[in-house]
């Protein structure tokens, strides 16, 4: 199976921040800067409502999406030409209606970031010399105290965790049990005692310790954390509609662990675009991993 | 209403589970529905335990409702689908790194924990309502998954069967003879007793041998009755004339003995950590909770032994506490809109 080919036109700056996006599309298509050796691309995305001058965009008939990073309205040739514009700011989204595609300053990449339960990570803590009961704090003043490459793993094994800053979303995607401040919450969107527990400065860090004294809480305000960056704050979910507003779309089915059904699917002999293969892959979906699908879809090329 | 039950199957295999379908099925039909029981093979070892959850998700079932009993049949989808949660596959969960458990602390092992309680927590959250038969298994639920889950209690087999009758001098336990049921313990606490009180287990498992070899080196094989695989007649008659029933198991599910000794009129002797039987025996009410060491289990059984009539009076204050356990608001909580 070969995936459609996605042009991406991009300006000289403004490529870092998209990174996430265009890597959470590869499992649907192939990003590729254009190239006329690769063929014609079946759609295109543009990482600026710039960059979609570029390369002749604005005349083609391929399906165009635009990302947009600024605050300011859309340029009217680009509301004309694109099939749908990612944007970050609410403000704008409303402007444009159905043909925004929202996309939090803060999502993340929720299959990067595995959830684990309370009782995983105590295990977890065992195998690693840990303490038992082990609170940290991130984006305060002890943020020092750990190396800025071992924070995401160290939210991954914490009891608990008290989170200010810009790792708050990686947090609640780890299924961290979180206390913040009011503001944070608010910022993402998070209903506390749901999604996340809210604390002032002065009783956080003891909020912290009764949660990881509490592990049904725990447990299900990771969860519950887990789902609202599954629902609002994944990047791979803004790819996704992308890839919907391309229509080069997944399968209308993002993601399963399914390499061992697959498996057997393919010991039967069944085609990889049968509709009995893609009625396995849907069935199993809702359970499933977007690192699995890729994994899948990759090894399916 | 039309109602599958779904639950696990593991062939040549029979315990609490599949008689707790098989009854659910019978009480289902008796409230005035149409009821069938659906089950699909499934093995325990971590390289194939997801085989049968994604199994489960293929499966087609046209019904009005499906009630999952276990792991890993509430894999199955279904827009009615109610889960009344007996267990999970705790080898991955508290029993994880443990004699009966293959899943390792290493970092696949690990992982496959995560995965696996990612899963479950994605399919139990798609049942429309959240049962467990016991407050045992809620708290599972609860510190491993988070979620909350109502407890429905429901009675044990051979319920209308199961009376009290005239005392004998032996303590009984039916019971499989593995390791989670700690019938070792029970050997081990005959050393102890000091009445002339014997002790019979019912039931086949992998420590039958080892029991009669460690009741030889005790010097009580001849107050130990090993017997085997016994009839359903037998378990209730051996029930009503035991002295009392001693079961002690690790952290049990629910614990059908328990109900099953309150049921016929005698107390239970059993451990600070035997789970769900907790949830039943009253310390000096109707039984006795001892600390799980051989010692206090045989004090318990002497105590007993020697005052008969606060046997009877135990034994009255268990029948009492499962008085109101009955089928009929099982199924009008599980069938209801």
């Amino acid at each position: 199976m070969t995936l459609p080919l996605l042009g991406i036109i991009a300006g000289p700056t403004d490529t870092a921040e998209v990174a996430p996006l265009v890597v959470a599309l590869r499992s649907w298509c192939r990003p590729h800067a254009l190239d006329p050796s690769l063929g014609p691309p079946a759609a295109l995305l543009a990482t600026s409502t710039a960059a979609i001058g570029l390369n002749g965009a604005l005349a083609g008939s391929v399906p165009v999406v635009v990302i947009s990073n600024d605050p300011g309205p859309i340029p009217h040739e680009v509301r004309a030409r694109a099939a749908a514009v990612v944007v970050r700011d609410d403000l704008v989204a409303d402007e444009l209606g159905d043909q925004a595609i929202r996309w939090h300053r803060d999502a993340v990449a929720a299959s990067e970031h595995p959830c684990l339960s309370p009782f995983v990570r105590e295990r977890w803590r065992r195998r690693l010399s840990l303490p038992s009961t082990f609170i940290v704090e991130i984006g305060t003043q002890r943020a020092s105290d750990i190396a800025h490459t071992n924070v995401a793993a160290t939210l991954a094994v914490c009891s608990a965790a008290v989170v200010r800053g810009p790792w708050l979303t990686t947090a609640l995607a780890l299924g961290t049990a979180v206390v913040t401040d009011a503001t944070s919450a608010a910022r993402l969107g998070a209903t506390p005692a749901v999604h996340l527990a809210v604390a002032g400065p002065h009783d956080a860090t003891a909020t912290a310790h009764a949660l990881a004294n509490d592990p049904a809480r725990a447990a299900a305000l990771g969860w519950g954390g887990r789902l609202l960056v599954e629902a609002h704050l994944d990047s791979a979910g803004v790819a996704l509609e992308i890839a919907h507003a391309l229509g080069i779309g997944p399968r209308d089915f993002p993601a399963a662990p399914l390499s061992r059904l697959d498996a057997e699917l393919g010991a039967l002999g069944t085609p990889t675009n049968s509709s009995v293969a893609n009625r396995a892959l849907r069935r199993a979906v809702a359970i499933a991993g977007v690192a699995d699908w890729a994994d899948l879809t990759g090894r399916r090329q | 209403m039309d109602i599958c039950v779904c639950g696990a199957q593991v062939p040549f295999m029979r315990g609490g589970a599949e008689a707790l379908m098989d009854n659910l099925v019978e009480a289902a039909v008796a409230a005035g529905h149409r009821a069938e029981l659906v089950r699909l093979p499934t093995v325990w070892d971590r390289d194939r335990i997801f085989d049968a959850a994604l199994a489960w998700r293929m499966v087609p079932i046209d019904a009005d409702l499906v009630i999952a009993i276990n792991f890993p049949a509430y894999f199955v989808q279904h827009p009615n689908k109610v889960v009344w949660l007996a267990h999970q596959h705790r080898a991955a969960y508290d029993g994880a790194d443990g004699p009966w458990s293959d899943f390792t602390l290493d970092d696949t092992g690990l992982e496959l924990q995560r995965l696996l309680t990612e899963w479950d927590t994605r399919a139990l959250t798609e049942s429309s309502k959240l049962f467990t038969i016991s407050g045992v298994v809620a708290d599972r639920l609860a510190r491993f998954n988070g979620l909350a889950a109502e407890p429905l209690y429901h009675p044990a087999p051979f319920w209308d069967e199961l009376a009290p009758g005239p005392s004998e001098d032996f303590v009984f336990c039916p019971l499989r003879l593995e390791g989670n049921k700690r019938p070792g313990l029970l050997v081990d606490a005959l050393a102890h007793v000091r009445s002339d009180t014997r002790l019979a287990l019912a039931g086949h498992g992998s420590l039958e041998g080892e029991l009669r070899e460690r009741a030889r080196v005790l010097g009580v094989d001849a107050r130990l009755d090993l017997l085997g695989f016994v009839t359903d007649a037998d378990v209730v008659d051996h029930y009503a004339r035991a002295l009392a029933v001693v079961y002690a198991p690790f952290d049990e599910d629910y614990g059908y003995v328990t109900l099953q000794a309150f049921r016929a009129g005698k107390p239970v002797i059993t451990a600070f950590d035997s789970g769900g039987v907790l949830e039943w025996v009253e310390d000096g009410v109707n039984g006795f909770i001892t600390d799980g060491t051989p010692e206090a289990m045989a004090e318990a059984i002497d105590r007993l032994a020697n005052d008969p009539s606060l046997a009877e009076k135990m034994g009255a204050a268990g029948r009492d506490r499962v008085a109101d356990l009955r089928w009929g608001p099982v199924i009008e909580q599980l069938t209801a809109p």
